[in-house]
């Protein structure tokens, strides 16, 4: 059994994140009235999409098991972890300076942080292009396009 | 209305000064992202979606789609330069392409590229115009089975056909109807899987998912991978650009072909530009009496593909804008820009709005024009624009996502919840769940819920008035022979790769 596992791979575990999404759904959907076939209540939908999603997670096993032995495309590599880091530490910083202290702050410190994931710009070049991306930012959408944002507040 | 009425009407709507202006942003801006490898044309419109709630409806739709065929005329650039596929569509086009380039025909290539890709463009067009009314003339008689049942219809073909794996595309199809169902539901009022949290109360925007899954999933993929590229350097000029003579002769036939796949699969729900350009390559390559020379630098290995996918990304817009059933995922996200909009999508799409549709249609026109002379005589600009390193891009494509992100309602959450979109679209690509039947279902989910409670509302509760009336019953018998035709190949062609 843990063998088959083990060969299924990305299968098994594609089958089982989806299956787990079902059986959450309809978990979550049991919550709320079903009502009868006359008028359906907010949780049959739910109900019946959760339930299609767990059998889908089967048709994932099974395509697996069908497709053992035979050749297949390699995955896409897994992103590193320094690309992960600095890439989501630039949007979180983003959406925590923005309503502090207004879009320009806010663009340059997202850029300089995910600048910082590929790693082959030296820090001078980070902080210029943090500075004319925040540029470019503020003239296209406040002043070109208005939107109502701030662009620097304290 | 006579077709010249309303011809002139959509060209009065499309050379008034703003549309005209928008459609010329939309399509350069399309050019370049799709000269830009790890810049799709999904990730730039669920980028820009937000911009254009600020545009009036005609002008932002025109943009979108500019956008849209715009990259199609772009992909094919890097893929003859460089070998490597602008955008999806144009990765078929890379393998007699890039060949040319190598053997000193690059600005052959390049030339016939262009005028495939216009052609194809100016095909679709004349279906779109053909088609929609027609179709949506019919679809006035649809009732709500009709339409739950097309929808069923048109998400499983988007899982179904194409080449990930059915059970990994059925699974997102219906995760993104299952997405579609966060927040208050329209018709009870109740809280539905909002885990409760007010931010979710009004359900997940498209642009918080689109940006997550397709822009920052691809920046993750991306960044630190694709280094600096070196683009051919050498000056292409005019001169070299004309194929000769018998060249220009044997394109003509690919390029009829190419154009008919583009728009057959264009139409269908689900497959898109990508998918066409594969088939119409494997038809050429089948029907030539040489196809020894495919792979080598075949001037059909250009044609047929650039024509195809250039006419599917123009037809996709007959089933959205006559039926209101989005042809592929790009053109989902538009259809989302008109629900924002406040126009229904649907056959009454064309009778209460024709200057939309028709400015569209004209616009098309007036688009692919301005795409021939932004392509060729600019070539140079296009070739300095393929040597921006990525490791400037990026940073900028997620500070572009931030803002776009932010200005739908000034809410730090849904930055917070497209980060973690695109965590979580990182991780599934990883495990070969394919994105866009999420999209689909993502967009079509609220309209499925409505016509299928619709349905069981006037049919008291009979689950059989599906079956029952005669055109849901010919789309439920369709659906049904689609599923078994694809599962039944499938089981085919592994039973004969064992063997």
């Amino acid at each position: 059994m843990f063998s088959l596992a083990r060969s299924l791979g990305q299968d098994s575990v594609a089958a089982l994140a989806v299956i787990g999404l079902g059986v959450y759904g309809v978990v979550e959907s049991l919550g709320y009235p079903l009502g009868g076939l006359r008028n359906i209540g907010p949780g049959a939908f739910p109900l019946i999409v959760s339930v299609l999603l767990v059998l889908s997670g089967a048709l994932i096993l099974a395509e697996g098991v069908a497709a053992l032995g035979r050749e297949r495309e390699a995955p896409p590599d897994l992103v590193s972890f320094r690309v992960m880091i600095f890439i989501v530490a630039g949007l979180l910083a983003f959406a925590f300076l923005m309503p502090l202290f207004g879009l320009a702050p806010a663009i340059a410190a997202c850029v300089a942080l995910s600048a910082l994931a590929d790693g082959s710009l030296k820090p001078w070049q980070v902080a210029v292009l943090a500075a004319a991306i925040a540029c470019f930012c503020a003239v296209v959408f406040v002043v070109l396009l208005n939107l109502p944002l701030d662009l620097v507040t304290w | 209305m006579s077709f010249f009425e309303n011809i002139s009407l959509g060209l009065s709507v499309a050379l008034s000064f703003s549309t005209l202006g928008y459609c010329i942003i939309g399509v350069t801006v399309g050019m370049f992202i799709g000269v830009l490898p790890g810049l799709g044309p999904l990730a730039t419109v669920g980028m820009l979606l937000p911009l254009t709630f600020y545009v009036p409806q005609t002008d932002a739709i025109v943009m979108l789609a500019g956008i849209y065929y715009g990259s199609m005329y772009g992909g094919s650039t890097a893929a003859i330069l460089l070998n490597l596929p602008g955008t999806a569509g144009a990765a078929v086009t890379c393998l007699d392409g890039n060949p040319l380039a190598k053997s000193g025909r690059a600005g052959v290539a390049l030339f016939t590229a262009t005028l495939s890709s216009f052609f194809g463009g100016m095909f679709g067009l004349v279906i779109v115009a053909s088609f929609t009314p027609i179709l949506a003339r019919i679809a006035l008689s649809f009732g709500s089975q009709e339409y739950a049942a097309l929808i069923v219809l048109g998400l499983l073909s988007a899982a179904m056909v194409g080449n990930a794996s059915k059970g990994r595309s059925l699974a997102m199809a219906l995760v993104g109807l299952l997405i579609s169902m966060v927040g208050i539901d329209p018709n009870s009022g109740a809280n539905r899987m909002t885990f409760g949290m007010l931010s979710l109360a009004d359900g997940l925007n498209l642009v918080v998912v689109t940006t997550g899954l397709f822009g920052i999933a691809e920046v993750l993929s991306n960044a630190g991978r694709i280094g600096s590229r070196d683009a051919l350097s050498a000056r292409i000029r005019f001169r070299d650009m004309l194929p000769t003579a018998k060249e220009a002769r044997t394109a003509i036939a690919p390029a009829l072909r190419g154009s008919s796949i583009g728009a057959v699969l264009g139409i269908l729900p689900g497959t898109g530009a990508a998918l066409s350009t594969f088939v119409a390559y494997a038809v050429e390559k089948r029907v030539s009496k040489t196809p020894e020379r495919f792979g080598q630098g075949a001037i059909e290995g250009v044609v047929a593909p650039e024509s195809a996918n250039n006419s599917a990304a123009q037809t996709a817009f007959v089933p959205t804008l006559s039926l209101g059933i989005p042809g592929d995922a790009i053109v989902a996200i538009m259809l989302g820009a008109l629900i924002i909009h406040g126009i229904v999508p649907g056959p009454q799409l064309l009778r209460d709005h024709p200057d939309l549709f028709w400015g569209l249609v004209a616009s098309f026109l007036i688009g692919n024009v301005i795409l021939l002379f932004l392509n060729l005589p600019l070539i140079s600009i296009w070739v300095r624009i393929l040597r921006i390193p990525y490791s400037v891009l990026y940073p900028a494509i997620l500070a572009f996502i931030c803002v776009g992100v932010y200005s739908i309602r000034n809410s730090v959450f849904d930055v917070v919840a497209a980060t973690m979109f695109g965590v979580v679209g990182h991780f599934m690509r990883r495990l070969g769940f394919p994105p866009a039947p999420l999209l689909l279902g993502l967009v079509l989910g609220p309209f499925l819920e409505q016509n299928f409670r619709r349905s069981l509302m006037l049919s008291r509760g009979d689950i059989m008035t599906f079956v029952e009336r005669p055109i849901s019953g010919g789309i439920v018998a369709v659906t049904v022979l689609v599923v078994v035709y694809m599962f039944w190949s499938d089981f085919r062609r592994s039973r004969r790769s064992k063997v």
